[in-house]
């Protein structure tokens, strides 16, 4: 029987970071590892893979074996769109096989590289989301080497998603902030109508969120009733989600995830976005 | 809004939802005929091992009877000099000496000594020697047992001076026919003849 019951391993990642939280019933959330890009470094999937590569030597000493680890993605390392079923479709493969022919239209790349992943359903528009499979491997070999138990591989979205389904406006957005990467859902009738991933240069103020808001009502217009009732549902860990009841004439909403403690101070700014997202990815 | 069901890493197998309600039920139907094939399969094992089982009791239980049951009796077989000589014989013994040797008695008198007699039971008659004075008597003697009960009927055979008695005696020998009643069977006499 295990010495230390009851932990659970949360590895947020980032383009430019990775972090091991451990996170018991009893004991105190405790970074076990982390690691980071160097500024000079490029970010890219291999940079990633070699980050969670390197937490193949994680020391877990107080760590059971087959603890259950937890992955969330930043959107920005993986890859959301939306797939609207073909009609009469029957199913599975044939579900996969729109899901690969959407990804393969929309980012010019062979999905064979890709792992995909969705929210299948015959008959409305679905969200489906892909990770490169080197990546996968990276973690599926990271928790391998630990005798950890690899349960759950998301992006933050649909961490986030999950959190706040309930308060999801059926017309209007959902709006996911981490670090600089935002996510927009828009819902239209309570079907998903678009998925965007937008990688902000810098942290946005209010205006420009007004801005970006009012461009995705312009990607979308609605006539005058259905207009009235859209609203903003904002939620994420970015410090920069607003916090107003109106944003561009639409109500808003803010759902943000509890801010990160003050013992991860000491971890870079990007650590710090990676730590965000490990603790998406726990129980409320 | 529902929560998205999207995570990168596989349930097992188990633990997947089933998509359809037909998958469901063919399903079942997978796993009822599995069971009723386990079961028949099952029950034709049992009803093969009872078979079996039974078969070797009854295979020990003819073992058991036939140790126990005795060999039987080898058949008497005859051959056909043996049978007529063994009816011969219960002829014989069936002879009804006391009727017959009455009517013996019946016509016995001073004059005539019988000697011997011997019954022929094939010819149904009785042979028998007697000596006599003369010819007279030894007529009327044979006259008198064809005469007399049980004989039907008798017949002189054969008759000569008897020169070794100085007396010089007619011996003569006769056979008298036995009538059907009588014949050579005594009325409470049990019919043990053998026949082939």
């Amino acid at each position: 029987m295990s010495r230390f019951p009851g932990r659970d391993l949360l590895l947020g990642c980032t383009n430019e970071s990775a972090v091991l939280l451990a996170r018991g019933t009893s004991t105190p959330l405790e970074v076990l590892a982390s690691a980071d890009l160097d500024p000079s470094t490029h970010a890219s999937i291999e940079a990633l893979c070699g980050l969670v590569a390197e937490l193949k030597s994680t020391k877990t000493v107080s760590i059971a074996s087959r603890s259950a680890l937890s992955v969330i993605m930043d959107d920005s390392a993986a890859r959301s769109f939306i797939v609207t079923p073909p009609g009469g479709a029957q199913g599975l493969a044939e579900l996969r096989a729109t899901v690969a022919a959407r990804f393969a239209a929309l980012y010019g790349e062979s999905p064979e590289e890709w792992l995909l992943a969705a929210d299948w359903h015959a008959a409305a528009p679905f969200i489906a989301c892909a990770l490169p499979r080197r990546l996968y491997r990276e973690f599926e070999d990271a928790a391998r080497a630990n005798g950890w138990r690899l349960v759950c591989v998301r992006p933050a979205l649909v961490q986030v998603w999950n959190r706040v389904c309930r308060s999801i406006p059926a017309d209007g957005w959902l709006i996911v902030g981490f670090g600089k990467t935002l996510t927009l859902v828009h819902t239209l009738g309570a079907q998903l109508a678009s998925l965007r991933t937008v990688r902000l240069p810098e942290a946005p103020g209010v205006a420009e969120l007004v801005e970006l808001i009012e461009q995705e009502r312009l990607r979308s217009p609605m006539p005058g009733a259905q207009r009235d009732r859209q609203s903003l549902l904002w939620s994420g860990s970015a410090d920069w989600l607003p916090e107003t009841p109106t944003m561009a004439g639409l109500a808003s909403r803010t759902l943000p995830l509890p801010p990160l403690a003050m013992t991860f101070v000491h971890l870079s700014e990007p650590c710090q976005l990676a730590c965000q997202l490990a603790l998406a990815g726990s129980p409320r | 809004m529902k929560p998205l069901s999207i995570n990168f890493v596989e349930d097992p197998l188990w633990r997947r939802p089933v998509a359809t309600r037909w998958r469901q039920i063919l399903i079942g139907l997978g796993l009822a005929t599995a069971l009723a094939a386990a079961a028949v399969y099952w029950q034709w094992q049992v009803l093969d091992r009872e078979l079996a089982e039974t078969t070797q009791a009854v295979a020990l239980a003819r073992g058991e009877i036939a140790a126990r049951t005795p060999p039987p009796p080898a058949p008497l077989l005859l051959s056909e000099p043996q049978i007529v000589a063994i009816n011969s014989a219960i002829d014989q013994l069936n002879t009804p000496w006391p009727t017959v040797l009455d009517g013996f008695e019946r016509v016995a008198s001073s004059h005539i000594a019988l000697l011997q007699i011997e019954p022929d039971h094939r010819r149904r008659l009785v042979k028998g020697v007697a000596e006599a004075k003369d010819h007279q008597q030894m007529l009327g003697y044979i006259a008198q047992l064809a005469a007399t009960a049980p004989f039907a009927g008798a017949m002189l055979t054969r008759h000569e001076v008897n020169e070794k008695d100085p007396n010089r005696p007619l011996r003569f020998i006769f056979e008298a026919r036995l009538d059907g009643s009588s014949a050579l069977t005594a009325p409470d006499a049990e019919p043990s003849v053998l026949m082939k």
